[in-house]
């Protein structure tokens, strides 16, 4: 591993879920057990038994150019909370000339051209309207961000499934330590949508009540939507132009079990490289990580093996789940979880893992239960993802 | 640090490999587009296309460990393994290997077959290998499973700039030393309602190509850790914006897609080559675009475009190329370059 040429700091962040429509009114959710889940109203299907979701209901950016094509609604959220994110570290704006900015979002559904009303008039040979085509065309998370501020650094939508926004944000930071940018707005947004509803509901790992992750009884997950977005940005730049750090990414891991397609290897075998590797490039012990903040979705396979995985890596070392407040909003969960947990350092408390109460059999180890106080300024922030997709990232707080 | 491209897995009409790709390029193997027909209500519209040819995957798999691949992932299969064959490399050594994939649609035919699912059945009986298939990284996770990689492994998606997206990316992870060695993978399949979107996109181009699927993969090694010849150092990717960012042309000739050069790049100072002619149009045909210019570069010659000048649009070019630059335009007027720079120690023909 070579020593990166620059530190990453966090001077922005930007969050939209079913917790709140900002990173404060998230946070406020997380520490007073607040949960916002109902039946789907974006769609309908005909479901005897419905599935509770966490949908976003504020207004969300929308393109005012009627020359334009429309905007998906992850792009939407993707620019909304980029809005929050850019507001905070007063990047709003300016002049972005004089500055190299990158532009890294992770997306699940984002990136699919699945439009049922264009493809049921399709296949039926009626001309469809080739509207959802042209929005579809013109929505690429990344790109449509960099086009909306007028950025001039590179772009990249990932793909990875539900690690989708972990990831960027570790690709993201490299882009800072290898100077390649001076600031990339980075993170994950994913939208509601029936075609990922009815996904998971034929996959059997959906639970029909609120989603208890880490608990005996865990039937499932609950599906959700939402952005998490981070302005990171090299110490340097940041110093030279005013911007206070909220935090720090320092380090990146990630790793695929190669095991199989929807069920993650039974040892967890990519997971534990992943934690390796990102403690590795973070160049601190693990003695010094005050908690984890797992992916913890509530489904059998993913808890068993990430807490199995963390009481042997990372034993005694407090963790918890925050998708029973915010649901799985797949691509967009990993930068919303890395939002929470710098937010989490910086209020020097963590929050419940909610919907817990019974800890299985087999399980090594109980998630927080409680508001907990946090001494020290380190904390992990892990994905588990559909391809066998592992990746952590090891981020710190402002400090004192 | 020297990065070095170690092998190649070209696939598409043509069929598959640097041979059959090869033998495109050179003239020797004529591929004429099929005409695919799609009965809409306004009528038939009729799409020509260059189908990509992946039969040869039964020289990797058995047609049991395929059976519940989709079509998408296993065309990734084939350009994966053909690289990795090409590289010499031994299963042993591909552990700690990384994956990148880049795709423009993903696999959108097997999330159409899902939409099918629902749409004919009802919510309740959607299916479930459809929908675990249509995930985007599908294809790195079945490449991974199937091969033995266990490093880290990342799919991108952003249409034409996918490919030297990809690139960025492994770049960074060599140059990190996060990894020894990356498989970089270009893939893209045709399905009728691609074909339908392209159709509209391109109805009021005068030169709207010829749509194509296939792609290539790449075997990327630190030339520190693996000195064994290659096609052709990776010297740099970038993502600018030409009007923002001066693009330093080294007299070198360019590789890109007909597109551009009839968009206004004609009366750029370089020699321009293009051939997606002969393998057709589609977001991650720039994987085509290396793979000739590491052949290229390994036979001291570019190849002909086609029509059989000495370039296609800008200056002639007669020389023996030591450099030469990928280039691809995206949304945004954002352009995505690649350049491959000669390796004295090259591959043995």
């Amino acid at each position: 591993m070579i020593k990166p040429t620059k530190k990453t700091v966090i001077t922005g962040i930007g969050c939209l879920s079913g917790a709140g429509d900002t990173l404060s009114e998230n946070m406020n959710s997380l520490f007073n057990n607040v949960r916002n889940l109902a039946p789907p109203s974006a769609f309908t299907t005909n479901h005897v038994m419905k599935f509770p979701v966490f949908e976003v209901s504020c207004p969300l950016e929308e393109t005012t150019d009627k020359a334009d094509a429309e905007l998906t609604r992850t792009t939407r959220l993707a620019l909304t909370a980029t809005r929050e994110a850019m507001a905070q570290s007063r990047l709003l704006n300016r002049d972005y000339s004089s500055s190299i900015i990158g532009v890294c979002i992770g997306t699940s559904t984002g990136s699919s051209l699945n439009s049922i009303p264009f493809y049921d008039d399709f296949r039926s040979h009626r001309s469809p309207d080739m509207s959802p085509v042209h929005c579809y065309f013109n929505s690429n998370p990344a790109a449509c961000i960099a086009k909306w501020y007028g950025f001039n650094g590179p772009v990249q939508t990932i793909v990875n499934a539900c690690s989708s926004g972990t990831d960027a944000i570790g690709i993201a930071s490299s882009w800072i330590e290898q100077d390649l940018c001076d600031i990339v707005i980075a993170g994950g947004a994913d939208e509601l949508s029936r075609v990922t509803y009815n996904g998971f509901i034929s996959l059997m790992i959906t639970d029909h009540e609120p989603s208890r992750p880490f608990d005996v009884t865990r039937k499932g997950l609950n599906l959700g939507e939402g952005a998490g977005i981070m302005v990171l940005e090299s110490e340097e730049h940041a110093l030279t132009n005013g911007r206070t750090s909220l935090g720090s990414i320092l380090g990146y891991g990630m790793a695929c079990d190669g095991h199989h397609l929807v069920t993650p290897h039974p040892k967890g075998r990519g997971l534990r490289k992943a934690i390796k590797q990102a403690l590795t490039f973070s160049k601190i012990s693990k003695e010094e990580i005050v908690f984890v903040n797992a992916h913890g979705t509530g489904t059998f396979d993913n808890d068993l093996v990430e807490s199995k995985v963390l009481a042997d890596l990372l034993p005694g070392i407090p963790f918890g789940s925050t998708k029973g407040y915010t649901g799985h909003t797949l691509g967009a969960a990993g930068a919303l979880e890395a939002a929470f947990t710098v937010a989490c350092l910086n209020a020097k408390r963590m929050p419940p893992s909610i919907g817990f109460r019974e800890k299985a059999k087999d399980m090594p180890f109980a998630p927080v239960t409680q508001v907990m106080a946090l001494k020290g300024n380190v904390a992990i922030s892990q994905s588990l993802a559909f391809g066998g997709n592992n990746s952590v990232l090891v981020v710190e707080g402002k400090g004192v | 640090m020297q990065i070095s491209i170690q092998g190649i897995g070209p696939f598409g009409c043509f069929g598959a490999g640097k041979e059959d790709l090869e033998a495109l390029l050179m003239g020797t193997r004529v591929v004429p587009p099929e005409v695919t027909r799609i009965k809409m209500e306004e009528g038939i519209v009729e799409i020509p296309l260059l189908k990509a040819k992946i039969s040869k995957i039964e020289d990797f798999f058995s047609r049991k460990k395929l059976r519940r691949i989709d079509r998408f992932s296993t065309m990734a299969l084939l350009g994966a393994s053909l690289a990795i064959s090409d590289a010499g490399l031994s299963p042993g050594e591909l552990e700690d290997m990384g994956i990148i994939i880049a795709t423009g649609y993903g696999a959108s035919g097997t999330t159409f077959s899902f939409l099918d699912s629902f749409l004919d059945k009802g919510d309740k009986l959607s299916a479930p290998t459809h929908f675990s298939n249509s995930v985007h990284n599908a294809a790195a996770a079945h490449i991974s499973c199937l091969l033995g990689i266990k490093g880290p492994s990342l799919t991108v998606s952003q249409f034409d700039l996918s490919v030297p997206s990809a690139f960025l990316t492994a770049l960074n992870w060599l140059e990190e030393e996060r990894v020894s060695s990356v498989l970089v993978g270009a893939v893209d399949e045709y399905n009728p309602v691609i074909g339908y979107a392209r159709a509209d996109m391109v109805s009021d181009d005068p030169n709207p190509g010829i749509a194509g699927e296939g792609g290539c993969f790449f075997v990327l090694s630190r030339k520190d850790l693996d000195n064994t010849p290659g096609y052709a150092n990776l010297v740099s990717v970038a993502m600018v914006h030409p009007d923002r960012t001066a693009i330093q042309f080294k007299n070198q000739p360019v590789i890109a897609d007909s597109q551009r050069h009839d968009s206004g790049c004609r009366e750029l100072d370089y020699p321009c080559f293009s051939y997606d002619s002969l393998y057709g149009q589609f977001p991650t045909a720039s994987g085509l675009d290396l793979a000739t210019a590491c052949l290229a570069l390994k036979n001291r010659s570019m190849f002909n475009p086609p029509g059989g000048t000495t370039s296609t649009h800008g200056h002639m070019f007669r020389g023996v190329p030591k450099s030469i630059l990928c280039l691809r335009s995206g949304a945004n007027k954002l352009w995505g370059t690649i350049t491959l720079e000669f390796q004295n120690q090259q591959i043995p023909a």
